[in-house]
C-alpha cells in the first residue's frame, strides 16, 4: 500500500518538476524522453524527492536516478531501510 | 492567495510553490517582469520560486540566468532587465576556496582581493544603466564552524564587503546574505555536498528565504508596492470596544498592560504616516465616539494629522475600502486592511482579494512586530529629509570613471586575467578527462557527440584522427583541461572537425578562438588545403550557433538542425587572439 503511495507521489512530483501532464509520466518515464530533464532540472527533482519524501539521498544515487523506475527503487529503498 | 502567498512564502514546500507556479502559468498577464541571474556557483533553484512570486503579481516572469561562472564577462553584454540579481559567491573563487585561500601568502591574497575590486567596479559600471541590481555581500563560509581565528576567507570577505559599501551606487543594492543565513542557521543554509558535485552551494530553504527577504525590493521594481494602511478601531489601535467600555474603558497607554502593544501599534503608524504611508481608519462605531477618542484622549498617538481619511459608520468594510480607493484614486491593490473581527477579515478577503487583509493576532503580544514586518516588506518607506543623495551621485559617477580608466573594454579586462593556454596533442593521459568532458558538456559543444574512454583511446591511437586537449590558466588559478577538439580525416582527404568543446568554466574569454587559431595553423603547415566543420543544434547548444562563422568558415549548406561549413587553409592567414597566449 505504501509503495502505491510512494508512486503517486512520484509521478506528481515528476509532472511538477519537468512541467508536464500528469498522464504523461508513467513506469517508462525517463531522461530520454522527457524534454524538460536536463542537469538543472535533475537537480530540482532531487530537492523535491528529498523535500517530499523526507529522505537524503546519497551522491552515487543521484547520478543513477534517470527513469521513473530506478526513482522509485531508490526512493521505496530509502523509506523502508 | 496572491498577496498571502508572498506573505507566507517561508512556510511553502517545494512542492508547494512549483503548484503555485504551474497552476498560475495558464495565466497570460499583460505586463512582462524580466529577471536576470548572474552567478558563479548554481542558484537555479530561484527560478521557480521568482516565477511563480511575479506570477501571484499578476504579471508574466521571464528569468534567465547568465553563464555559469561568467559574472563579469555577461555583464558587458547584459540586456536591460526589470532586476539583475548577483550570486557572486568567495566559495567558488577558485577551487576549493576554503582550502586554498588559506594558502595564499599575504601578497597573494592581496592581488585576490585588487582582482576582485575591479571586477566589482566593472559590473557596477556595466550595470549603471539597470533600473536595480542587488548584489550580495561577500560571506565567509567554512564548514559550518564557528571559527573566530583570522583567516584569509574572512579577511577577503571584510575588505570587500568596505569596498562594496563604498562603491555601490544608487541602482545597486547590497544583500547581506549573513543575516539570511543567520535566520535559518548555515545547517540549513548550506549543503557542502551538493556544493562539491554540482556546484550548488545554498539549499532550497535559503533560496526561498532569499526571495522573502528581497521582496520588498521586488514588489518596488514591480511597482506593486502597498500605499494605504486602513485600521479599524476597536481592539485594532486601542484594547476595548468604545461604544460598549466608553471612553475611559479603552487602553492604549504605554503604561497599561494590554494597552502597551496598541500604543507601539499608534507610535509606529505616526512614523510611517511621516514617511509617506497613508494612514486610513474604517470602522463601524458612531462618528462621534470614535472622534472623541482620537480629539481627546491623552495615550492616543495617531491623530488627526497623520489620518488621511476616515470612514466610521455601520456600512459594510468591503463598500468603505472600495470609496477609500476611489477617493485616493489608488487601486485597491495598494491597500492592507487591518482589523481584529474574524467576520470583517472574511468578509474583505473574500470580496476584496486584491487588499491584503491582515488580522489581528490573538496573541496580542505579536501584533506590533508582525504589523512592523507587513510594512517593511510590502511598503516602500520614504526617508524623513527628502535632500537629494548628492553624494550617492558623486559615487557613481566615480565609479564610471575610475572602472574606465582600468578597463575600457572588455578585451582590457580579458588582457588582466594573463589567460594562457597549452594544447596537447594525442595526449593519452587525459582519455579519461577527455571522454568526460564529451560526455558532460551541453553549453559549449559544437556536435555533443558523446564517446567513451575505450573510444578516445582508439581516436588516440588512430592515424586517421588528430585529439587535442586544452589546458587553462590564468593569473588566477589553472582549470586544468577545459577544452577538446576532435579532428578525423574525410574520404576527400579535407579534415572534419568531429568535436569542438569547452567546458563552462573558461567559456567568453576568448580561448576558443586561440584554440581554433591553433588548429588552423596546425593543418596549414601540413600542407592540408581545406578544412570542414559542423554545427548541430541541441536543446542547450545556442551559445555557439554562430562560432565557425564568426571564426572565418563559409557556410557550405544548412539543414534543419545542423550548418556545416569548410575554410580554405590555401587563403587563410594566421590569426593571433590577443587576449589569450599559448605556451609550447
Amino acid at each position: 500500500m505504501k509503495i502505491q503511495h510512494y508512486e503517486k507521489t512520484l509521478k506528481d512530483l515528476m509532472a511538477l518538476v519537468f512541467k508536464a501532464e500528469k498522464l504523461q509520466i508513467d513506469v517508462d518515464s525517463s531522461i530520454d524522453n522527457i524534454d524538460n530533464w536536463d542537469s538543472i532540472t535533475h537537480l530540482n527533482l532531487i530537492i523535491a524527492l528529498e523535500e517530499e519524501f523526507d529522505v537524503s539521498i546519497p551522491d552515487d544515487d543521484v547520478g543513477n536516478m534517470i527513469n521513473y523506475k530506478i526513482i522509485l527503487h531508490i526512493i521505496t529503498e530509502l523509506k523502508e531501510k | 492567495m496572491v498577496d498571502s502567498f508572498v506573505y507566507n512564502l517561508r512556510n511553502y514546500s517545494y512542492t508547494e510553490i512549483l503548484e503555485v507556479n504551474t497552476m498560475l502559468s495558464n495565466i497570460n498577464y499583460h505586463n512582462e517582469f524580466n529577471i536576470q541571474i548572474l552567478s558563479n556557483t548554481t542558484v537555479n533553484p530561484l527560478n521557480e520560486i521568482l516565477e511563480a512570486f511575479v506570477r501571484s503579481f499578476r504579471m508574466n516572469p521571464s528569468v534567465e540566468f547568465g553563464n555559469y561562472d561568467n559574472i563579469v564577462q555577461d555583464s558587458f553584454s547584459l540586456e536591460k532587465a526589470n532586476l539583475v540579481i548577483i550570486f557572486y559567491d568567495l566559495m567558488n573563487i577558485i577551487e576549493h576556496a576554503h582550502i586554498n585561500l588559506e594558502l595564499l601568502k599575504e601578497i597573494e591574497v592581496r592581488e585576490m582581493i585588487a582582482k576582485i575590486k575591479k571586477e566589482i567596479q566593472v559590473i557596477f559600471n556595466n550595470l549603471a544603466d539597470q533600473p536595480l541590481v542587488l548584489f550580495n555581500m561577500f560571506y565567509p563560509y567554512k564548514y559550518n564552524e564557528l571559527h573566530h581565528f583570522q583567516s584569509n576567507l574572512s579577511f577577503i570577505a571584510r575588505e570587500l564587503n568596505a569596498f562594496l559599501a563604498e562603491q555601490k551606487t544608487t541602482n545597486v543594492e547590497l544583500i547581506d546574505i549573513e543575516k539570511i543565513i543567520a535566520t535559518i542557521g548555515s545547517k540549513n543554509a548550506i549543503e557542502y555536498k551538493k556544493f562539491l558535485k554540482y556546484k550548488m552551494l545554498y539549499s532550497f530553504q535559503f533560496f526561498k528565504s532569499y526571495v522573502a527577504s528581497i521582496d520588498n525590493m521586488l514588489l518596488r521594481c514591480m511597482g506593486k508596492v502597498k500605499k494605504v494602511i486602513v485600521f479599524d478601531c476597536d481592539n485594532t489601535l486601542w484594547k476595548g470596544i468604545v461604544g460598549e467600555d466608553g471612553i475611559k474603558g479603552i487602553e492604549m497607554s504605554s503604561d497599561s498592560a494590554k494597552g502597551i502593544y496598541f500604543h507601539l501599534v499608534q507610535k509606529m503608524a505616526v512614523e510611517w504616516s511621516k514617511k509617506g504611508i497613508l494612514i486610513c481608519l474604517c470602522s463601524k462605531n458612531n462618528w462621534d465616539d470614535v472622534m472623541q477618542v482620537i480629539d481627546t484622549h491623552e495615550a492616543m498617538i495617531l491623530t488627526s494629522e497623520y489620518i488621511i481619511s476616515m470612514k466610521v459608520n455601520w456600512t459594510n468594510k468591503a463598500e468603505n475600502l472600495r470609496h477609500l480607493a476611489s477617493e485616493l484614486n489608488l487601486g485597491l491593490d495598494s491597500f492592507v486592511f487591518i482589523d481584529d473581527s474574524d467576520y470583517e477579515v472574511n468578509l474583505v478577503k473574500t470580496q476584496l482579494p486584491e487588499v491584503l487583509t491582515i488580522q489581528v493576532p490573538k496573541e496580542i503580544e505579536t501584533y506590533p512586530i508582525m504589523l512592523h514586518e507587513v510594512v517593511t516588506r510590502f511598503f516602500n518607506l520614504k526617508p524623513i529629509s527628502e535632500d537629494l543623495d548628492k553624494l550617492n551621485q558623486y559615487k557613481q559617477q566615480k565609479v564610471r570613471q575610475d572602472a574606465l580608466t582600468d578597463f575600457g573594454n572588455i578585451d582590457d579586462y580579458l588582457m588582466s586575467l594573463g589567460t594562457t593556454i597549452k594544447i596537447y596533442h594525442n595526449e593519452t593521459e587525459h582519455i579519461k578527462r577527455i571522454a568526460q568532458l564529451t560526455q558532460k558538456t551541453n553549453q559549449f559543444n559544437l556536435t555533443t557527440r558523446r564517446y567513451t574512454e575505450h573510444e578516445i583511446e582508439a581516436y588516440i591511437k588512430s592515424d586517421n584522427t588528430d585529439l587535442f586537449s586544452l589546458e587553462v590558466k590564468d593569473n588566477y588559478g589553472n582549470s586544468g583541461i577545459t577544452g577538446v577538439a576532435i579532428i578525423s580525416i574525410t574520404k576527400t582527404q579535407a579534415m572534419y572537425i568531429d568535436t569542438f568543446l569547452l567546458s563552462c568554466r573558461v567559456i567568453s574569454r576568448n580561448v576558443e578562438n586561440a584554440f581554433l587559431y591553433f588548429i588552423l595553423d596546425f593543418y596549414k603547415s601540413k600542407g592540408i588545403t581545406s578544412i570542414q566543420a559542423e554545427y548541430i543544434e541541441s536543446k542547450k547548444n545556442i551559445l555557439v550557433k554562430d562560432l565557425y562563422g564568426n571564426i572565418g568558415f563559409d557556410l557550405d549548406s544548412e539543414k534543419q538542425f545542423s550548418k556545416r561549413y569548410s575554410i580554405q587553409l590555401e587563403n587563410y592567414n594566421p590569426r593571433k587572439e590577443k587576449t589569450v597566449q599559448i605556451i609550447k
